[in-house]
């Protein structure tokens, strides 16, 4: 079982579309895949047409009084489900720090679910939390969507410095750009100079286009409803470089 | 990921389609779909039913428009999909692509080939039942004009729950189990496509003999081997064709089984044909080696090379490739031979053993079950005596013997199970079986140790082969030597356990003629 997890400090730089499509083309692929909506806005459960709603809440399953499987619910398509969220995974830190080694907690979570999956893709919501650790210990891939922008990539270089400093089991970084209008220069620029300086830059760039804010009115991921699209495509080549 | 599917099929083969059972549904749900295509499944099992009993459904699946698709439903109902190129059958698990789907069948098909169990073409719509949010809940499929085996079956609806939605598919099963026309179906559409092919699970296993203990000695004989027979002529298209190792071996257990039960209890039947027989299957027997050897070596190389300290694995890949040419020629004279006019002659005349090797008044033999008495305890006896003067500083030929002896004795345990008490033969069996595992490891041991220096003279001698590849064939054959001193050294307890009068007891009771 591979646990990938879309992650980045900041917000709106496209987490949730990446998690939604790239977990669409795992189980394209074949992959029996889940998808794990810990945002508790609850972005990536709409677009799969799926309350956010967990009996028992964050609560029930941290404590392991309701299981996780029982909340998983299958998606549209062929071998993508999703655990939904759910509006007290806002508490989800609170939670998490009230367990003993609080860290392994979601790693803990998942592990039985190995013999149902060969992938867990994980949308977090943004910021640096006890949440966002444990999802870095959970994960042996850390997607982080950038924006060509020089403060976010800042961030980035902070995320770096933040995960080299975890002790036994850090992911791997997989850094790629989102987002990106080609007709603006300082985009062009900052992209062609990072990926230039920077080995964990992954070479797929993610357009900003208007078909990935379909997705939350389609309530699909891009390949399903604009399968020809740019988007699409940038979306399939990602897939391909992480796969 | 989903739950299992309940089938419903229209009661007449001819009716359209399902749209009345579809209406029903409205309007607490709405039904979508996609357009027909045309279908064609094949779903694959080994000769042995090897999934089948692992409780695994395989199929591959081809349409005009999309890829092939290798689809497998697991002993707990999940499923796994994998693509898969145009492949044809039979195949082994190294023809598939690395997947989900060849992740999880390898150690179940193991050296077996994938064989198109039942195949059918059609046309396949699916759909999905959305609830009032369209959030699709239930997906079914229906298939129509399907044909399979030459026979057109009755259109079929599927329903399967999404995850977590079972309850709005309870009430589409509810909804639809009760419209006119339309009936709940028992049996999965794999299962009518196999009754529509003449096949049903495990009809490739042999049927059991059936022996009694008051039958005349003759009778049992010739049912027995006409049981083997019946072994031989299954399995001897897969021989030819070499679809896979596991045909020739059991070709070649019937044959030897055969060759001894001519030899243990042949004496009861009119000695020309069964002497001729005999002939015929040292023929076979001689004919076939060669290639089941390779065999053994090719498959067991790769924990050979595992098990090499300094040498690397891939220092044996020359070692390897001669194996494969070797088999190469050996199985193509296999395959002439098996071809034969001869061959068939020697079918024809074990098929004809019932007429010629009965013998004129075989009412005046003695039963079945007192032969099968006489000669287990005959060959006990062997085992016994011979093992018993077997010391710490015996020649391996004593060893060598005693395996022969062995065998005999675990044939004529296999041939007369039938008129044992089940619990006793069980216990025998595995009495000898573990005596037998012990000699044979020690002789095999040798006589792989020795054919691995006999291919490197070759192979130095005919061909250019690197020194480390010799060097890697010097380690395996050392390796093997290790391995008979220590069967060697495991023999006098595994002795000391089928000598016990725990196992002489059982073997009384077998030779005291007793039937079950």
């Amino acid at each position: 079982m591979r646990v990938l997890a879309t992650y980045n400090i900041k917000g709106g730089v496209g987490k949730t579309s990446t998690a939604v499509n790239l977990a669409y083309l795992s189980a394209r692929d074949g992959a029996r895949t889940l998808l794990w909506d810990l945002d508790p806005q609850g972005a990536a459960s709409f677009i799969l047409r799926i309350k956010p709603r967990v009996k028992g809440g964050g609560e029930g399953l941290v404590r392991r009084k309701s299981s996780l499987e029982a909340a998983i619910k299958g998606t549209d398509f062929d071998d993508l489900d999703l655990l939904p969220a759910d509006f007290s995974y806002r508490n989800f830190d609170l939670l998490l720090d009230a367990r003993k080694n609080s860290i392994a907690v979601l790693r803990r979570l998942l592990r039985p679910l190995s013999v149902d999956y060969d992938t867990i893709v994980l949308d977090c919501p943004p910021g640096i939390s006890l949440v966002s650790e444990s999802v870095m210990y959970a994960a042996d891939t850390l997607l982080i969507p950038l924006i060509p922008a020089t403060l976010s990539l800042r961030t980035f270089d902070q995320l770096t410095d933040f995960v080299g400093g975890i002790d036994d089991r850090r992911p791997s970084l997989c850094a790629f750009f989102s987002m990106v209008d080609r007709r603006k220069k300082l985009h062009r620029d900052v992209v062609a100079a990072f990926t230039a300086q920077r080995g964990d830059v992954l070479q797929t760039t993610i357009p900003a286009a208007s078909v990935i804010e379909q997705m939350a009115e389609r309530r699909a991921p891009v390949p399903v409803f604009a399968p020809r699209s740019t988007a699409a495509a940038a979306y399939v080549s990602l897939w391909a470089e992480l796969r | 990921m989903r739950d299992a599917a309940v089938s419903f099929v229209a009661d007449d083969a001819g009716m359209p389609t399902f749209g009345s059972a579809l209406a029903s549904l409205s309007p607490r749900f709405s039904v979508e779909s996609s357009p027909a295509r045309q279908v064609k499944r094949t779903w694959l099992d080994t000769d042995d039913w090897r999934l089948h009993e692992a409780g695994m459904v395989l199929e591959h699946t081809e349409t005009p428009t999309d890829d092939p698709r290798l689809v497998l439903h697991d002993a707990q109902g999940r499923r796994h999909t994998q693509p898969a190129q145009q492949l044809s059958w039979p195949a082994r698990i190294g023809a598939l692509r690395e997947g989900p789907v060849r992740y999880q069948i390898e150690s179940v098909v193991g050296i077996r080939a994938l064989l198109p169990a039942a195949e059918l073409r059609g046309r396949q719509q699916d759909l999905r039942v959305l609830n009032p949010d369209r959030k699709t809940v239930v997906r079914l499929i229906i298939e129509s004009s399907v044909r399979s085996g030459g026979v057109e079956l009755p259109d079929q609806l599927s329903v399967s729950a999404v995850r977590g939605y079972q309850d709005q598919a309870d009430r589409v099963i509810a909804r639809l189990s009760t419209v006119k026309g339309v009936s709940a179906s028992e049996a999965s559409l794999y299962e009518r496509a196999l009754a529509a092919a003449g096949r049903a699970f495990g009809d490739d296993v042999p049927e059991p003999v059936l022996l009694t203990g008051s039958m005349p000695a003759s009778s049992a004989v010739i049912a027995v081997l006409h049981g083997f027979l019946s072994t031989v002529e299954r399995t001897l298209d897969g021989v030819v064709r070499d679809i896979d190792p596991e045909f020739l071996h059991d070709f070649r257990v019937a044959v030897r089984r055969s060759r001894s039960t001519l030899k243990l209890a042949g004496d009861v039947l009119e000695s020309e044909p069964a002497e001729q027989l005999g002939r015929d299957l040292m023929w076979i027997g001689d004919l076939t080696s060669p290639t089941r050897d390779l065999d053994v070596y090719i498959l067991g190389l790769p924990d050979m090379a595992a098990g090499l300290q300094s040498a690397a694995p891939t220092d044996l890949d020359p070692f390897r490739r001669y194996l494969l040419a070797q088999r190469r020629t050996e199985f193509r004279r296999l395959a002439r031979a098996l071809r034969s006019a001869r061959f068939r002659k020697v079918l024809e005349h074990w098929r004809a053993l019932g007429l010629l090797a009965e013998p004129s008044d075989p009412e005046h033999q003695v039963s079945a079950g007192e032969l099968a008495a006489q000669r287990v305890r005959q060959a006990h006896r062997r085992v016994t005596k011979r093992g018993r003067s077997i010391g710490p500083d015996s020649q391996p030929e004593a060893l060598h013997d005693l395996r022969k002896r062995c065998k005999e004795l675990r044939y004529l345990l296999e041939i007369f199970r039938p008129l044992h008490d089940p619990a006793t033969h069980r216990c025998a069996l595995k009495d000898v079986k573990g005596l037998q595992e012990v000699l044979g490891e020690f002789q095999d041991a040798e006589v792989q140790s020795l054919a691995v220096r006999e291919f490197a003279a070759t192979m130095i001698s005919t061909r250019s082969t690197p020194a480390p590849t010799v060097l890697a064939m010097g380690e395996l054959a050392a390796q093997l030597s290790t391995h008979q001193r220590h069967a060697r050294t495991e023999f006098a307890a595994s002795f000391a356990a089928f000598d016990s009068a725990d196992s002489r007891a059982r073997f009384r009771e077998l030779a005291s003629g007793s039937p079950a």
